[in-house]
């Protein structure tokens, strides 16, 4: 809730409290500006705003509980995958996106939002990482710090739910750092899924994924079985 | 960064001639100019961008004789008698499907990416032999995640791709 | 930073024979990435060889294909006759970077680069590739397998120029061109293979193992003589006599050593324990 107070220089205050779920409120406050301007030409007013937290949402920063945001967002994540046995090579095939947001206020940055983190994920998970050397980054160019490349990850299929948060603008929650979180954990959920491998950590390279194939007893069967 | 071409020794310059973006240029160059550095700095065409300087993101494509090059990596001077395009040259009408579809979010691989996408939709008999992405692999993106990149090329070359749907 | 333009091939000798530190410069990608941050690169003399005509032919004569010093990855990809004659070239050279690089980059660059991930070497080794150079005191061709002597050491004087690359044609039976990297375009080698065979014998040539691209002299005695090969385990031994890999920024040497093992052995298959 976005309560806001409009004062003039003397002639009693112009009072507005607006809702950030009703929009009709906010035009509502456009007008009110507009028709006092009309009856004080060339007058200033100043107004000032401050966020009220919604109702029901209590927090205590001496014990650091509660509810810490209003609403949380969800995602459901799939990736499929083709693991080379030869090489330990991971490639993602197909890569499901499904996240539920309140509201979507602009379907093509939403959705390109989600691709843009899924593919970030897709790196993470298979071939991004810092190399260190004396405190310094070994890999600090394009070069050697890989990122995918538009060859190097599928189609990102996207599909949104809206369940509005009632204290969001226009229903929405927040989108925008979401899609980082799920694609490594599916893209190992799917690797050892394929292989019985137990990654737990990324990237996970092909060496790093070799390494736990090898430890693996049916690993070496594998690898001199027909591909 | 060799980011500046300023002919360090008037000596070494190097007098060329070249079209650009239709036209004819002369200047004067210094050796360790880039093509690059040229266009931007002494040309004052600034809408090819260094991303990397190493020809690994494709932000400084233009074209060259008709092929999309990294200009990064063109000594200026090898352009004489040549044919050089810049993103500039594009006709702005042209992009309407990278806007409509997403192709641009921060904009900082979009100058390279449509002239590479651009360079596909004039050349499409290049698909029987690459698909799409292959084709877009020099030109790195971190925001779109290259959906929108592609569509939008699908789009250019006036065919919806057969691909998955989307949500 | 000098720059020398040669009108033509005999003045550019001329210019290697006054100046043996003048560096070729053709399409310039393994160059100019350099600039940015090497000091070195600014303190020396290039010499331009982009405007040599002569240097651009892709030739194709009775029975063989000539790449001229300025045959770009580009152009053998768009050559048809190439894509049926030579697959491996163009299976190479659309590995290369990414278009934009292959737009620019030369066959004979990659020769005289001469690095140990290279992806043209491979293919071209295999295919019994002759580097043709020119100098004032004359013409001299050098097999691709013995151009290189010891890392980035070849057999090329300062006043010679590398001025094209002759593949014989044949027939033949067997090809293939792999290269493992970290993605599918703008990689560098971390293992890279070229094999082929002929009614010559078999090509088995190995990139990113050791400090020089190289033939593998007992993996290709193994096909030739026919010995049975059970697993890729057992072409471990002969691997290690025939290349020596690293750990490096890009991989290790077990994960080499053993991607090369496997892809030798799946990929020949049909060939372990057979004299054909």
């Amino acid at each position: 809730m976005l309560r806001s107070e409009c004062l003039d220089l003397g002639q009693g205050a112009l009072q507005v409290t607006v809702d950030l779920d009703d929009t009709a409120h906010g035009a509502a406050v456009k007008q009110a500006i507009r028709q006092w301007h009309r009856d004080h030409p060339g007058e200033p007013l100043f107004g000032e705003a401050a966020y009220e937290k919604p109702p029901g949402i209590a927090w205590d920063d001496q014990t650091y509980r509660g509810d810490a945001y209003g609403a949380f967002a969800w995602a459901a994540y799939v990736a499929e995958v083709e693991v080379d046995l030869r090489t330990c090579a991971t490639r993602v095939i197909d890569f499901v996106a499904v996240q539920e947001v309140g509201k979507v206020l602009n379907p093509t940055l939403a959705k390109g939002q989600v691709q843009g983190g899924v593919v970030q994920g897709i790196g993470w998970a298979l071939m991004e990482e810092c190399k260190w050397r004396d405190g310094a980054m070994a890999n600090n160019q394009l070069t050697n710090y890989l990122i995918p490349t538009s060859d190097d990850v599928p189609a990102v299929r996207v599909a949104f739910l809206e369940s509005p948060y009632p204290h969001g603008a226009g229903g929405a929650k927040g989108l925008g750092e979401l899609p980082i979180d799920g694609p490594a954990p599916a893209i190992v959920n799917a690797v050892a899924a394929a292989t019985g491998a137990d990654p737990r950590a990324i990237p996970l390279t092909p060496e790093r994924l070799m390494d736990l194939l090898e430890i693996a007893d049916f690993g070496l069967r594998i690898a001199d079985s027909a591909p | 960064m060799s980011g500046h071409s300023a002919i360090r020794n008037p000596q070494s310059a190097i007098s060329i001639a070249f079209t650009l973006n239709g036209e004819p240029v002369s200047l004067g160059v210094d050796p360790a100019a880039r093509l690059l550095d040229t266009l931007r700095y002494q040309l004052a065409l600034t809408g090819t961008k260094e991303g990397c300087g190493e020809g690994e993101c494709g932000a400084c494509t233009v074209y060259l004789d008709g092929l999309p090059v990294n200009s990064c990596l063109v000594p200026t001077y090898q352009v004489r008698g040549r044919r050089v395009e810049t993103v500039e040259f594009l006709d702005p009408g042209a992009l309407e499907p990278f806007e409509r579809c997403g192709a641009t979010q921060c904009g900082a691989c979009t100058p390279g990416v449509v002239m590479a996408a651009w360079w596909i939709r004039e050349h499409p008999d290049l698909l029987g032999t690459h698909s799409i992405r292959e084709l877009m692999a020099g030109n790195l993106c971190r925001c779109t995640g290259y959906d929108g990149i592609i569509d939008s090329v699908e789009e250019a070359l006036g065919e919806r791709g057969k691909g998955k749907g989307e949500g | 930073m000098n720059v020398l333009l040669p009108a033509s091939v005999p003045q550019a000798l001329d210019q290697l024979a006054n100046d043996a530190t003048a560096v070729p410069i053709a399409g310039g990608t393994d160059l100019l990435v350099h600039w940015p941050v090497r000091v070195e690169a600014h303190e020396r003399t290039y010499m331009d060889l982009s405007r040599l005509d002569p240097l651009k032919a892709v030739r194709w004569t009775a029975d063989e294909l000539l790449l001229g010093a300025l045959t770009t990855y580009w152009d053998v990809i768009r050559d048809d006759r190439a894509r049926q004659e030579f697959p491996l070239l163009v299976d190479a050279a659309r590995q290369v970077g990414a278009i934009q690089i292959q737009a620019r980059g030369t066959w004979a660059g990659n020769i005289v680069n001469a690095s140990p991930a290279a992806d043209g070497v491979p293919v071209l080794m295999a295919y019994d590739a002759v580097v043709v150079l020119e100098s004032r005191r004359g013409r001299e061709d050098v097999p691709l397998d013995r151009f290189y002597s010891g890392y980035k050491e070849m057999k090329r004087r300062p006043d010679q120029l590398v001025v094209g690359i002759r593949i014989p044609c044949r027939r033949y039976f067997y090809q293939v061109f792999e290269k493992v990297g970290a993605r599918r375009a703008q990689a560098i080698a971390k293992v890279g293979l070229a094999v082929t065979h002929s009614g010559a014998g078999w090509r088995v040539v190995a990139a990113s193992v050791a400090p020089t691209i190289r033939r593998c002299p007992a993996v290709e005695r193994l096909l030739e003589t026919g010995t049975p090969i059970a697993s890729p385990e057992a072409l471990l031994p002969a691997i290690a006599r025939d290349v020596t890999p690293i750990d490096d920024i890009r991989s290790s040497a077990h994960y080499r050593t053993r991607v090369m093992a496997r892809l030798l052995y799946h990929d020949l298959r049909d060939f372990w324990g057979k004299r054909v």
